[in-house]
């Protein structure tokens, strides 16, 4: 058989494998995708959405631009590697069409160095040889760097990298060895033909012919056997994400979403996960408490094995939903679903009984604004206060639909799975938003906000207060007074990384005062440690997140500390000796009669 | 650890008591009334049966034959509850309360004593809002207290 050697038989197995595991997977989590999720395939299957699609395909699987933008040297290591192998097999196959004599196989692309013994003689050949060996180098240049990040990550700027387990090792190993192997088995055939690049070429003549001659075909098959061994466990490890990914993406563009269960969506962004790490960093769990083995890359772990059940539920429990993972994650995994997915509580739970609340009457409020406080803002009235001011002040008609009885937005009870509860309270006030024919929803928590965003679909526009406030100003309803008050303002989590929020507050500050800069702000600004989403961190560890970003807050001194939530202000108000305020008060007090 | 008074919480002030010497300063038209008003009260301190009032039964069990396996269970879950001084800020501050009648205090002090009947229908109405948890002057995490609770509560949970 011309153009066949033995060694080529671990590679070809381990390819055929490859392809037949990830397609049998793949095909298995499609269909286990939901209804909703089932029609918007069938819906935007073949629309324009694709070009974007693959857009963001090449850019993100290939070129890995949102690491880059957040590490540029973790993402050279990533681009080296993918992006390299990419174009070495691309311009392999080219290459070898051109070279081949005789039948062409799909390994002769990989192992063409050994079946075209010639050397380079035209143009064309001599530019391929030269540039494959560039490419090789590009490549060895990122595994280099990933030997360097195992020895000492912060080189590369992670201060920890994830715990791997042995089958995560062995394949890391494999994958290193495969680019190692090709430059050694390419540069001693080079010895013996003469048919090397600039680097190859080099290589190869360092070896004396013998030598050359007797490593020749072990080395080969050593590359053969490497390559097996990354193709047959890659559907089983971390590597899965490479192919993955293209498909998260493709999904995403179409407009899949996860539901509340764990549904084939889900499966796939759990293989989309690379284990890069890069939750770890931030999360405050590891940051202030030194907790390590909660973060989502070890969830989704679990998860995706689905062994460790108990460590599961705990690592599930043990997080504060911050959304800082969420924020960082490269691949733009949805955590905080996941997270609420591994929490769901499903028909296990007992099912609710607010039959209570049936009695609760709306209030017809034509042309007002809803103001609806949320429960937390009952415990810090003088929020709810100032907000009435500035309605009155702006000349706003508003109805306060909770001032003396408040029925939960649902979230707490939805972050901790409880979600057939959480739709009965939503349900019941959606009716009641629904039945007051208001013109506007105005809240002043950010988890109600987030909610009424997000989880309801309701038919008037919902506002968290500083963005109601901005608009106020803006449209000049409500003027203010400039004065040389200083403040920080610090971003909640679901206001600012859960809504995207971080423009308006600062724009009312600037307004009023002056705004000074802190250390972690915006998408890096600290949790206040009094989240909803944990129920098991104990007061002193909650006090300890709290007073990490207080201490981040009053660093530059400002007069007053600013937050635009009443779990924040609760929280903090009692860690600290400065003045900490909601931003409604601020501006309240400094409203120009 | 959180007081309500900052966040401009007023508290209801209880009116000055009257003197001896003020009192009987009153007008006899006034006493008289007072005098009308203490007998009509113990007319229905008499008859309370008659107006929808029952005495209570007493509530006496033995805390030697509970079932406190549950109970113990709880605490070790939620280790925090040991400091429960039973203040009743919990019931004070509950949303749910606000619109039935539900008392957080009520079910975590009875299930802490082994009497599980009933609490599984009365912890259905809470909505986990974690207002109880923010102003428990002790810091107990109520409303990890609540979940577990809950949990220990379902017939499905096969610990027991």
């Amino acid at each position: 058989m011309a153009n066949f050697h033995p060694f080529v038989v671990p590679f070809v197995m381990g390819t055929i494998a490859l392809f037949a595991i990830c397609g049998y997977k793949f095909v298995r989590w499609i269909k286990q995708f939901d209804r909703k999720q089932q029609a918007l395939i069938k819906k935007n299957m073949f629309s324009t959405r694709i070009v974007p699609a693959l857009w963001e395909v090449f850019c993100e699987c290939l070129l890995h631009l949102r690491i880059t933008k957040k590490n540029w040297r973790l993402g050279y290591m990533h681009r080296s590697i993918a992006f390299g192998w990419f174009l070495l097999i691309v311009f392999g196959a080219i290459e070898s069409r051109i070279g081949i004599k005789g039948p062409f196989h799909f390994w002769c692309a990989i192992f063409y160095r050994f079946f075209h013994h010639n050397p380079p003689v035209n143009g064309t050949e001599v530019f391929f040889t030269q540039l494959m060996d560039l490419l090789l180098l590009y490549v060895l240049s990122g595994i280099f760097l990933a030997f360097v990040k195992k020895i000492h990550s912060r080189i590369l700027g992670m201060q920890r990298t994830t715990k791997h387990t042995t089958m995560d090792i062995t394949v890391k190993i494999a994958l290193w060895a495969i680019f190692p192997l090709r430059l050694l088995s390419e540069s001693v055939t080079a010895r013996l033909y003469a048919n090397g690049g600039f680097l190859t070429q080099t290589i190869g003549d360092l070896f004396s012919r013998p030598v050359a001659e007797f490593l020749e075909l072990p080395l080969w098959s050593l590359y053969s056997i490497a390559l097996c061994i990354f193709f047959l466990m890659l559907p089983f490890t971390r590597y899965m994400h490479i192919f993955a990914e293209v498909f998260l993406i493709y999904f995403r563009k179409l407009g899949l979403r996860d539901s509340v269960k764990m549904t084939g969506y889900t499966k796939y962004e759990l293989s989309a996960c690379s284990r890069c790490g890069m939750c770890i960093d931030r999360c405050p769990l590891y940051n202030t408490l030194d907790i390590n083995d909660v973060q989502s890359v070890y969830l989704l772990r679990n998860l995706r094995n689905l062994e460790h059940h108990q460590d599961i539920l705990a690592a599930g429990k043990n997080c504060l939903m911050c959304h800082q993972c969420a924020e960082d994650c490269p691949v733009d995994i949805d955590l905080m679903s996941i997270r609420r997915i591994s929490r769901d509580k499903g028909d296990t739970d007992m099912s609710d009984n607010y039959r209570y609340l049936d009695n609760v009457k709306g209030f017809n409020a034509i042309g007002r604004v809803a103001y609806f406080g949320g429960c937390m803002t009952q415990l810090t009235p003088t929020i709810s206060e100032a907000m009435k001011t500035i309605f009155d002040a702006a000349g706003v008609k508003y109805w306060h639909l909770d001032s003396n009885r408040a029925i939960c937005c649902g979230r707490p009870l939805m972050q901790q799975g409880f979600n057939r509860q959480a739709a009965d309270l939503r349900r019941k006030n959606s009716e009641l938003i629904g039945s007051c024919n208001a013109t506007a929803l105005v809240t002043s928590c950010p988890i109600c906000y987030h909610t009424f965003k997000h989880e309801y679909n309701l038919s008037i526009p919902v506002y968290h207060h500083t963005e109601y406030i901005d608009m106020l100003i803006k449209s000049g309803k409500l003027s203010v007074k400039q004065s040389d008050t200083t403040f920080t303002y610090h971003d909640p989590c679901d206001l600012g990384r859960g809504s995207g929020i971080y423009k308006q507050p600062r724009k009312v500050l600037n307004a009023i005062g002056k705004l000074k800069k802190i250390s972690a702000e915006k998408e890096n600004s600290l949790c206040c440690g009094m989240n909803l989403g944990n129920t098991v961190l104990s007061l002193d560890q909650q006090t300890q997140l709290r007073d990490k970003a207080l201490s981040v807050l009053t660093e530059p001194n400002p007069d007053v500390v600013v937050t635009a939530c009443p779990m924040c202000k609760k929280a903090f108000r009692h860690g600290t000796d400065a003045n900490v305020k909601d931003i409604a008060e601020v501006v309240a007090e400094h409203l120009k009669n | 650890m959180f007081d309500t008074h900052a966040d401009g919480v007023q508290t209801v002030c209880t009116p000055s008591l009257q003197t001896n010497a003020q009192r009987h300063q009153q007008p006899f038209s006034v006493h008289l009334k007072k005098v009308y008003l203490c007998r009509l009260v113990f007319y229905i301190y008499c008859n309370m049966a008659n107006f929808g009032f029952s005495i209570k039964k007493t509530r006496s069990f033995n805390l030697s034959q509970a079932d406190l396996r549950k109970a113990e269970r709880l605490l070790e879950e939620v280790p925090s509850y040991r400091l429960c001084i039973g203040c009743g800020g919990c019931t004070a501050t509950c949303s749910a309360r606000q619109f039935t009648d539900f008392d957080i205090r009520k079910v975590h002090n009875t299930f802490r004593r082994g009497q599980y009947d009933k609490l599984a229908d009365e912890l259905r109405k809470c909505m986990l809002c974690g207002k109880c948890t923010l102003v428990c002057p002790r810091g107990v995490n109520l409303r990890s207290l609540i979940i577990n609770m809950r949990q220990l509560l379902t017939p499905s949970h096969e610990t027991f």
